[in-house]
């Protein structure tokens, strides 16, 4: 087991030397197909902190020019879904403010546009608490997909209702639970704007959930949403802490810190299995996709991921 | 990544990622997605394109100091006198809270709005000599942030090593006028900003800023943003 774990962390440095990246302690693409064992390719993208970005950045500007665009990534994501028979959309947080289209409209297009790229879940980042948590329940209700958090005690606020600890999706034969982190709102967001919600430990409730949808749940992989930022300097608890601390979660989808991770990270978890970790810095900018492969024999294992940045005019790799 | 049946499996070959291949010069704006945008980006076109000012360079956002930091920071110390009638020694903001960069060229209310989207206001407070220290060693400890009325310098360590102000000018009760957003006076980005008393609450910060860069674009004059070592970075020792 553990030379066989050793071989594959080879296989995963060789790979990303050829500029794709294979994660997985199974086997990775092509294993053991033969006869029975049949498999289920489930492709996840995702986007954080788009932050009201509806628009493509203008030609002029110095970092990104005519880059990103919602009407660009719907048709990126429609032409990825065409690919693959199974797919999972979904959102890291920071939806809303920072363009006048959220001054004016306080979110609608946004989320009206994430219901007709079809995302399926997406958790809450500390500007999405803005406006306060009325504002951010009339998107709640506006949205087609579910919100996920497990660290916000939510009692007696307006999302009380709103937000589920978790999801599960079924994909082909294949169970997919889905859980979210949120940081605390405490020196983010003014207190009228959070208040009555409780802020709890994201590693002790993520792992708590995480266990649950393994076990009750049978779900064969678990993805956290994750708001609590890639990493820091310090020991503030992030995606790379969180990862290291949890025994059942496969996928961290992060968002909160901006990060343009070149590839995604591959963590021990508690456990000392794999855990990937990944963002796609802001602002519509990029997509993240990560294809899970799961076979009759295993499960799950194996993935490869590509972030693509989206273009005005042209989509590069 | 999970090992639920590795005794069973054995690696036998590995493939590259086929959607890597995608070429975005095939992919245009979908057009269910313009039609649900158009309805709500034309009504705010008219207002939003509107040329506030012109820049003769690109401000951009880094490090100990920035073109950037630097060019907001100095326009509000200088509007923020003229709006409150009071001396403003220092303008301070956040790193984190200018959220976008200005190209060379026009800048239209949609940049002032983007770079400050927030509805944080102004705020002018009086410090102590000691709450100023404590403010300028938390900006040291992050490696600098956009100020305006002081030069400092920060060892490797990040710490406070020198610091003189600009334009702090003597008064009465001895105190320095701190210009600033009620989100940092309150805590916001974990600075804990102590103060004297609260002299005044301005307008939201962006309108601030709207203000100062029209006033610059009818005196005839473009921004210049630039960096002066206003901050800088010891390298040794």
């Amino acid at each position: 087991m553990e030379e066989l774990r050793n071989y594959n962390r080879r296989e995963v440095l060789r790979l990303l030397g050829a500029g794709a990246l294979a994660i997985g302690a199974g086997n990775i693409y092509g294993f053991g197909l033969q006869g029975r064992n049949t498999q289920t390719k489930i492709s996840i993208l995702h986007t954080n902190d788009w932050h009201s970005r509806i628009d493509p950045f203008p030609e002029n500007d110095p970092k990104f020019p005519s880059m990103g665009g919602a009407a660009r990534r719907a048709s990126l994501i429609k032409a990825l879904r065409k690919e693959s028979e199974h797919v999972l959309l979904l959102d890291a947080g920071d939806i809303i403010q920072g363009t006048p289209y959220f001054n004016y409209y306080h979110g609608e297009p946004e989320i009206k546009l994430m219901n007709l790229m079809g995302y399926d879940a997406a958790t809450m980042g500390n500007h999405d608490f803005d406006n306060g948590m009325e504002a951010l329940a009339r998107l709640m209700k506006l949205a087609d997909f579910p919100f996920v958090n497990c660290n916000y005690e939510l009692k007696g606020t307006p999302l009380e209702k709103l937000v589920r600890k978790s999801v599960v999706f079924k994909r082909g034969k294949v169970k997919i639970g889905i859980t979210g982190v949120g940081i605390n709102l405490k020196g983010f967001i003014p207190d009228e704007h959070h208040a009555g919600l409780v802020y709890l430990d994201p590693i002790v409730k993520a792992n708590e959930e995480a266990l649950y949808l393994k076990r009750e749940k049978q779900c064969s992989m678990v993805i956290c949403l994750s708001h609590l930022g890639y990493t820091y300097p310090d020991s503030k608890v992030s995606d790379r802490v969180l990862a290291a601390e949890t025994e059942n979660i496969d996928l961290i989808l992060g968002g909160h810190t901006h990060t343009f991770l070149e590839k995604p990270d591959i963590l021990s978890n508690k456990l000392g299995k794999q855990v990937v970790v990944n963002q796609v810095g802001w602002a519509g900018l990029r997509l993240g996709q990560l294809n899970c492969i799961f076979s009759s024999q295993s499960n799950m294992k194996s993935e490869e991921k590509v972030q693509i940045e989206v273009f005005k005019k042209s989509i590069a790799i | 990544m999970v090992f639920i049946s590795c005794r069973q499996q054995q690696l036998a070959s590995v493939e590259p990622l086929k959607s890597s291949e995608i070429s975005g010069k095939e992919l245009t704006d979908d057009q269910a997605a313009e039609a649900l945008i158009v309805p709500y980006r034309k009504p705010l076109q008219e207002i939003m394109q509107q040329v506030l000012c012109y820049s003769g360079s690109p401000a951009t956002k880094e490090l100990p100091e920035s073109s950037l930091g630097n060019l907001i920071c100095d326009l509000l110390r200088v509007e923020g006198k003229k709006m409150s009638s009071l001396h403003v020694d220092v303008a301070f903001m956040n790193q984190g809270g200018l959220r976008i960069e200005w190209p060379k060229g026009a800048i239209t209310r949609s940049m002032v709005l983007e770079i400050m989207p927030f509805e944080n206001r102004l705020q002018l407070i009086a410090v102590d000599s000691s709450q100023f220290k404590s403010l300028l060693e938390q900006i040291a400890k992050r490696g600098g942030a956009p100020i305006s009325g002081v030069r400092m310098e920060i060892n490797q360590n990040n710490q406070l090593q020198s610091w003189s102000g600009t334009s702090i000018a003597p008064k009465s009760d001895g105190l320095i006028y701190l210009l600033t957003s009620d989100y940092l006076v309150n805590g916001g980005d974990s600075y804990t900003i102590g103060y004297q008393k609260l002299l005044w609450t301005g307008p939201k910060v962006r309108d601030g800023i709207e203000q100062a860069i029209v006033a610059v674009n009818a005196a005839g004059d473009i921004l210049k943003p630039a960096k002066d070592g206003r901050i800088t970075k010891l390298q040794s020792p």
